[in-house]
């Protein structure tokens, strides 16, 4: 075995062009992701959180390549996906899946549910047999029984069809997956049970997770490390622990203040960000935080910070982090 | 500030789509500047009491079959005509949904929509009404209001479309406010814009309201009173620092358990989580209705419906058999 990393990620971008009007002309780009770096080592779980529109979701495609990145470099156990042939690609993607928000509109409705779990097998031909005990293992490995497999997904509750979600994506035995906001669509009592088997399957399995969530608090649970996005770049990274108990990055500290938590300390009160993410079309110039930024400066307006090492694994992209760390984050607003 | 009589009084609410008891037996109470909010899962009946208060179940659906609904100064709502019925809707209770969108007519200009309320209920001149949506639209935190008031609403991202909704509930400054999950679309950065809003508002206006959500992290944040659901009956209800550090209800404190935290479940690292599904309303368990998923359950719970059970004077009740022993 060699110690590189599972998933290793560099400068990966995607942008799309925007056409508009009666002619379709190119007005723009939206810069979706836009540079991100990562890394991931076996069985270990990054945490991706961000407002919506920052670039998540695409960030996760991308990194399967089920979406084409217009720059950057992908390696999957140590191999370049982009240099991959067809054939390899396929190959290794029996090794990286990925499970959805909406369980609903990820199973197709006129599939069996043994059909739908069962098909990765099928691409890969195994026999009958070899894929009716696959399906069966599966099931219970997921926490539904063998006679499920005759079943049509409208059958489910939405905890249900997120499980037959997971088993298809565990079909060709992983040793990655992406996670889209698996439990935002379900009920609290529902969420929690799927979390749970989550949890269960990547100490059995050794499963590796880029877990993409809004919920920070599940995060802090579920995550070993978390990368905080904005505008299509990552603006912190950090061991959960380090991130929650000493967030570096001005963002950081404003989504973690704006989440509302059993403590009931009135974290909404603290009316910790103004504004809204602005337009991905046109972010911007210098740090693309400044316009909500209460500590913004000349400087951040005009230079664009890049991901600083701050030591002991966290990163931020912020000219200020340790100033504003220095003043317990009172640091008085720049521009008041 | 929250002394007087209440705003709102809801008494002994059921109400059913056909066969399906959505709403079965649901009272509470909520005064001046109070929140109260009702907390549950989905299908658990928080959305059909909303409409059931405003009187907006669809007819061909489904009907209030039993209860009374109190707002002060009005009297029971169930036994106002359509008209009058319309009138409490546009002037004595401010409504926001999950959803802005359907609050909101996509070819009408954002402020005209807001002063529509004051022209039909308050009878202000088109400019007038104008003026004030472009005030009230200051109030609520939007940009720029003049300019926005000439928007349509796809124009606003979701954020600010509800804020404009806001700005529609509270024209003609309504004793109270209904919102059924509305912050439950938004990130959690605009959702505490938003409940801040709320709160400032309720400071400035002196409104009540009702807030319904499924998250009780939202409850711990901004309620006075809570009333948690469980198929279609409040299973639990009191003061929310209450309910929330000493839940009495088995549901309650499951409900409390699924809530992440760092550390839940020590070195296990596991959730608490509530085995099983919600039972399908329409062919609910004889007996307790949580008796399936109840860690706690026992013979009786099988037998007998638990009724409603009042603990001290402070309006704290809670359904179970088994807390009736230990109260
Ligand atoms: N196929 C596409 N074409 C054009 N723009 C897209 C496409 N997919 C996503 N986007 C844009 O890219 C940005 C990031 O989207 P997404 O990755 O879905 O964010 P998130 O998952 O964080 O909510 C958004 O501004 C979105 O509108
Ligand atoms: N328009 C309707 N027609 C038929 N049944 C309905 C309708 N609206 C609600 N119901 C029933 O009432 C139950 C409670 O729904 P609802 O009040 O919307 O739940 P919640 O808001 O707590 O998610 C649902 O499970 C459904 O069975
Ligand atoms: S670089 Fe400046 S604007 Fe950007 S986050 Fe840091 S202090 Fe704020
Ligand atoms: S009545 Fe019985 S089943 Fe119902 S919540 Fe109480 S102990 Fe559980
Ligand atoms: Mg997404
Ligand atoms: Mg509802």
């Amino acid at each position: 075995m060699t110690t590189a990393p599972l998933l290793e990620v560099e400068g990966l971008q995607v942008h799309y062009p925007v056409h508009r009007g009666p002619l379709q002309r190119r007005v723009g780009t939206v810069r979706a992701v836009d540079g991100v770096d990562l890394t991931l080592a076996r069985g270990e779980t990054l945490a991706l959180v961000g407002e919506s529109g920052c670039g998540k979701s695409t960030l996760g495609r991308a990194v399967l390549r089920l979406e084409e990145p217009t720059a950057g470099r992908v390696a999957f156990e140590g191999r370049d996906l982009g240099a991959l042939g067809k054939a390899e690609l396929r190959d290794a993607r029996r090794r990286m899946r990925m499970i959805f928000q909406d369980p609903q509109a990820s199973l197709n409705p006129r599939f069996r549910v043994e059909d739908i779990v069962g098909e990765a097998y099928d691409i890969h031909g195994l026999s009958r047999q070899e894929r009716a005990a696959g399906v069966r293992e599966l099931l219970a490995l997921v926490g539904l029984s063998p006679e499920h497999a005759r079943r049509f997904p409208h059958e489910f509750s939405g905890g249900q069809r997120q499980r037959i979600g997971i088993a298809r994506a565990l079909a060709l035995h992983p040793s990655f997956v992406v996670c889209d906001e698996p439990v935002s669509a379900l009920d609290v009592s529902v969420q929690a049970q799927v979390v749970n088997l989550l949890l269960e399957l990547q100490e059995k399995l050794g499963l590796a997770y880029l877990f993409i969530s809004h919920d920070l608090h599940l995060v802090e649970f579920f995550a070993d490390r978390v990368a905080v996005m904005y505008l299509g770049r990552i603006v912190e990274t950090a061991p959960a622990k380090a991130l929650y108990r000493r967030p570096r990055h001005p963002y950081t500290r404003a989504l973690l203040a704006a989440s509302p938590s059993l403590d009931g300390e009135g974290h909404h009160r603290r009316a910790p960000l103004q504004g809204e993410l602005p337009s991905p079309l046109a972010p911007p110039p210098g740090c693309t935080f400044h316009p909500r930024c209460p500590f913004a400066v000349d400087r951040c307006r005009a230079e664009a910070p890049p991901l600083r090492d701050l030591g002991d694994g966290v990163a931020a992209r912020c000219w200020r982090a340790e100033e504003i760390e220095a003043t317990g984050g009172l640091l008085a607003p720049a521009h008041a | 500030m929250s002394d007087g009589a209440p705003v709102l009084a809801v008494e002994g609410l059921r109400t059913s789509f056909g066969a399906v008891r959505a709403v079965d037996g649901v009272s509470f109470s909520v005064r001046r500047g109070e929140t109260l909010c009702i907390v549950g899962e989905s299908g658990s009946g928080k959305s059909a009491t909303a409409l059931s208060i405003m009187g907006l179940i669809p007819r061909a659906a489904g009907k209030v079959v039993d209860g009374t609904v109190r707002l002060a100064g009005r009297g029971d709502l169930r036994r106002l005509d359509d008209t009058s019925m319309a009138e409490v809707r546009g002037r004595d209770i401010g409504m926001v949904f999950q959803e802005p969108m359907s609050a909101l007519n996509p070819v009408f200009r954002i402020g005209s929509q807001i002063g529509e309320p004051l022209r039909v209920h308050r009878g202000l001149s088109r400019r007038e009404a104008h003026e004030r949506a472009v005030e009230l639209l200051a109030m609520v935190g939007v940009p720029s209001p003049a300019q926005r008031a000439l928007d349509y609403p796809h124009q606003l991202s979701g954020g600010m479309r509800q804020r404009a909704v806001i700005a529609m509930a509270i024209a003609c400054e309504p004793a109270l406010i209904l919102a059924d999950e509305p912050t439950t679309a938004l990130d959690v950065t605009i959702q505490a814009q938003i409940l801040a809003l709320f709160e400032d508002l309720q400071d400035r206006l002196g409104v009540a309201m009702v807030f319904i959500t499924h998250d009780l992290r939202v409850v711990a944040e901004i309620a006075d009173q809570v009333c948690v659901m469980y198929a279609g009956v409040v299973v639990e209800q009191g003061a929310a620092r209450d309910v929330l550090r000493n839940p009495l209800h088995p549901y309650t404190q499951g409900l409390l358990g699924c809530v992440p935290r760092a550390g839940a479940g020590g070195t296990s690292r596991r959730l608490n989580a509530i085995p099983g599904t919600v039972p399908s309303l329409a062919a609910l368990p004889q007996g307790c209705r949580f008796r399936s998923r109840c860690p706690h359950a026992f013979a009786r719970c099988a037998e007998e419906e638990p009724p409603l059970l009042h603990q001290g004077g402070d309006g704290r009740a809670f359904r179970c058999w088994l807390t009736e022993a230990a109260a």
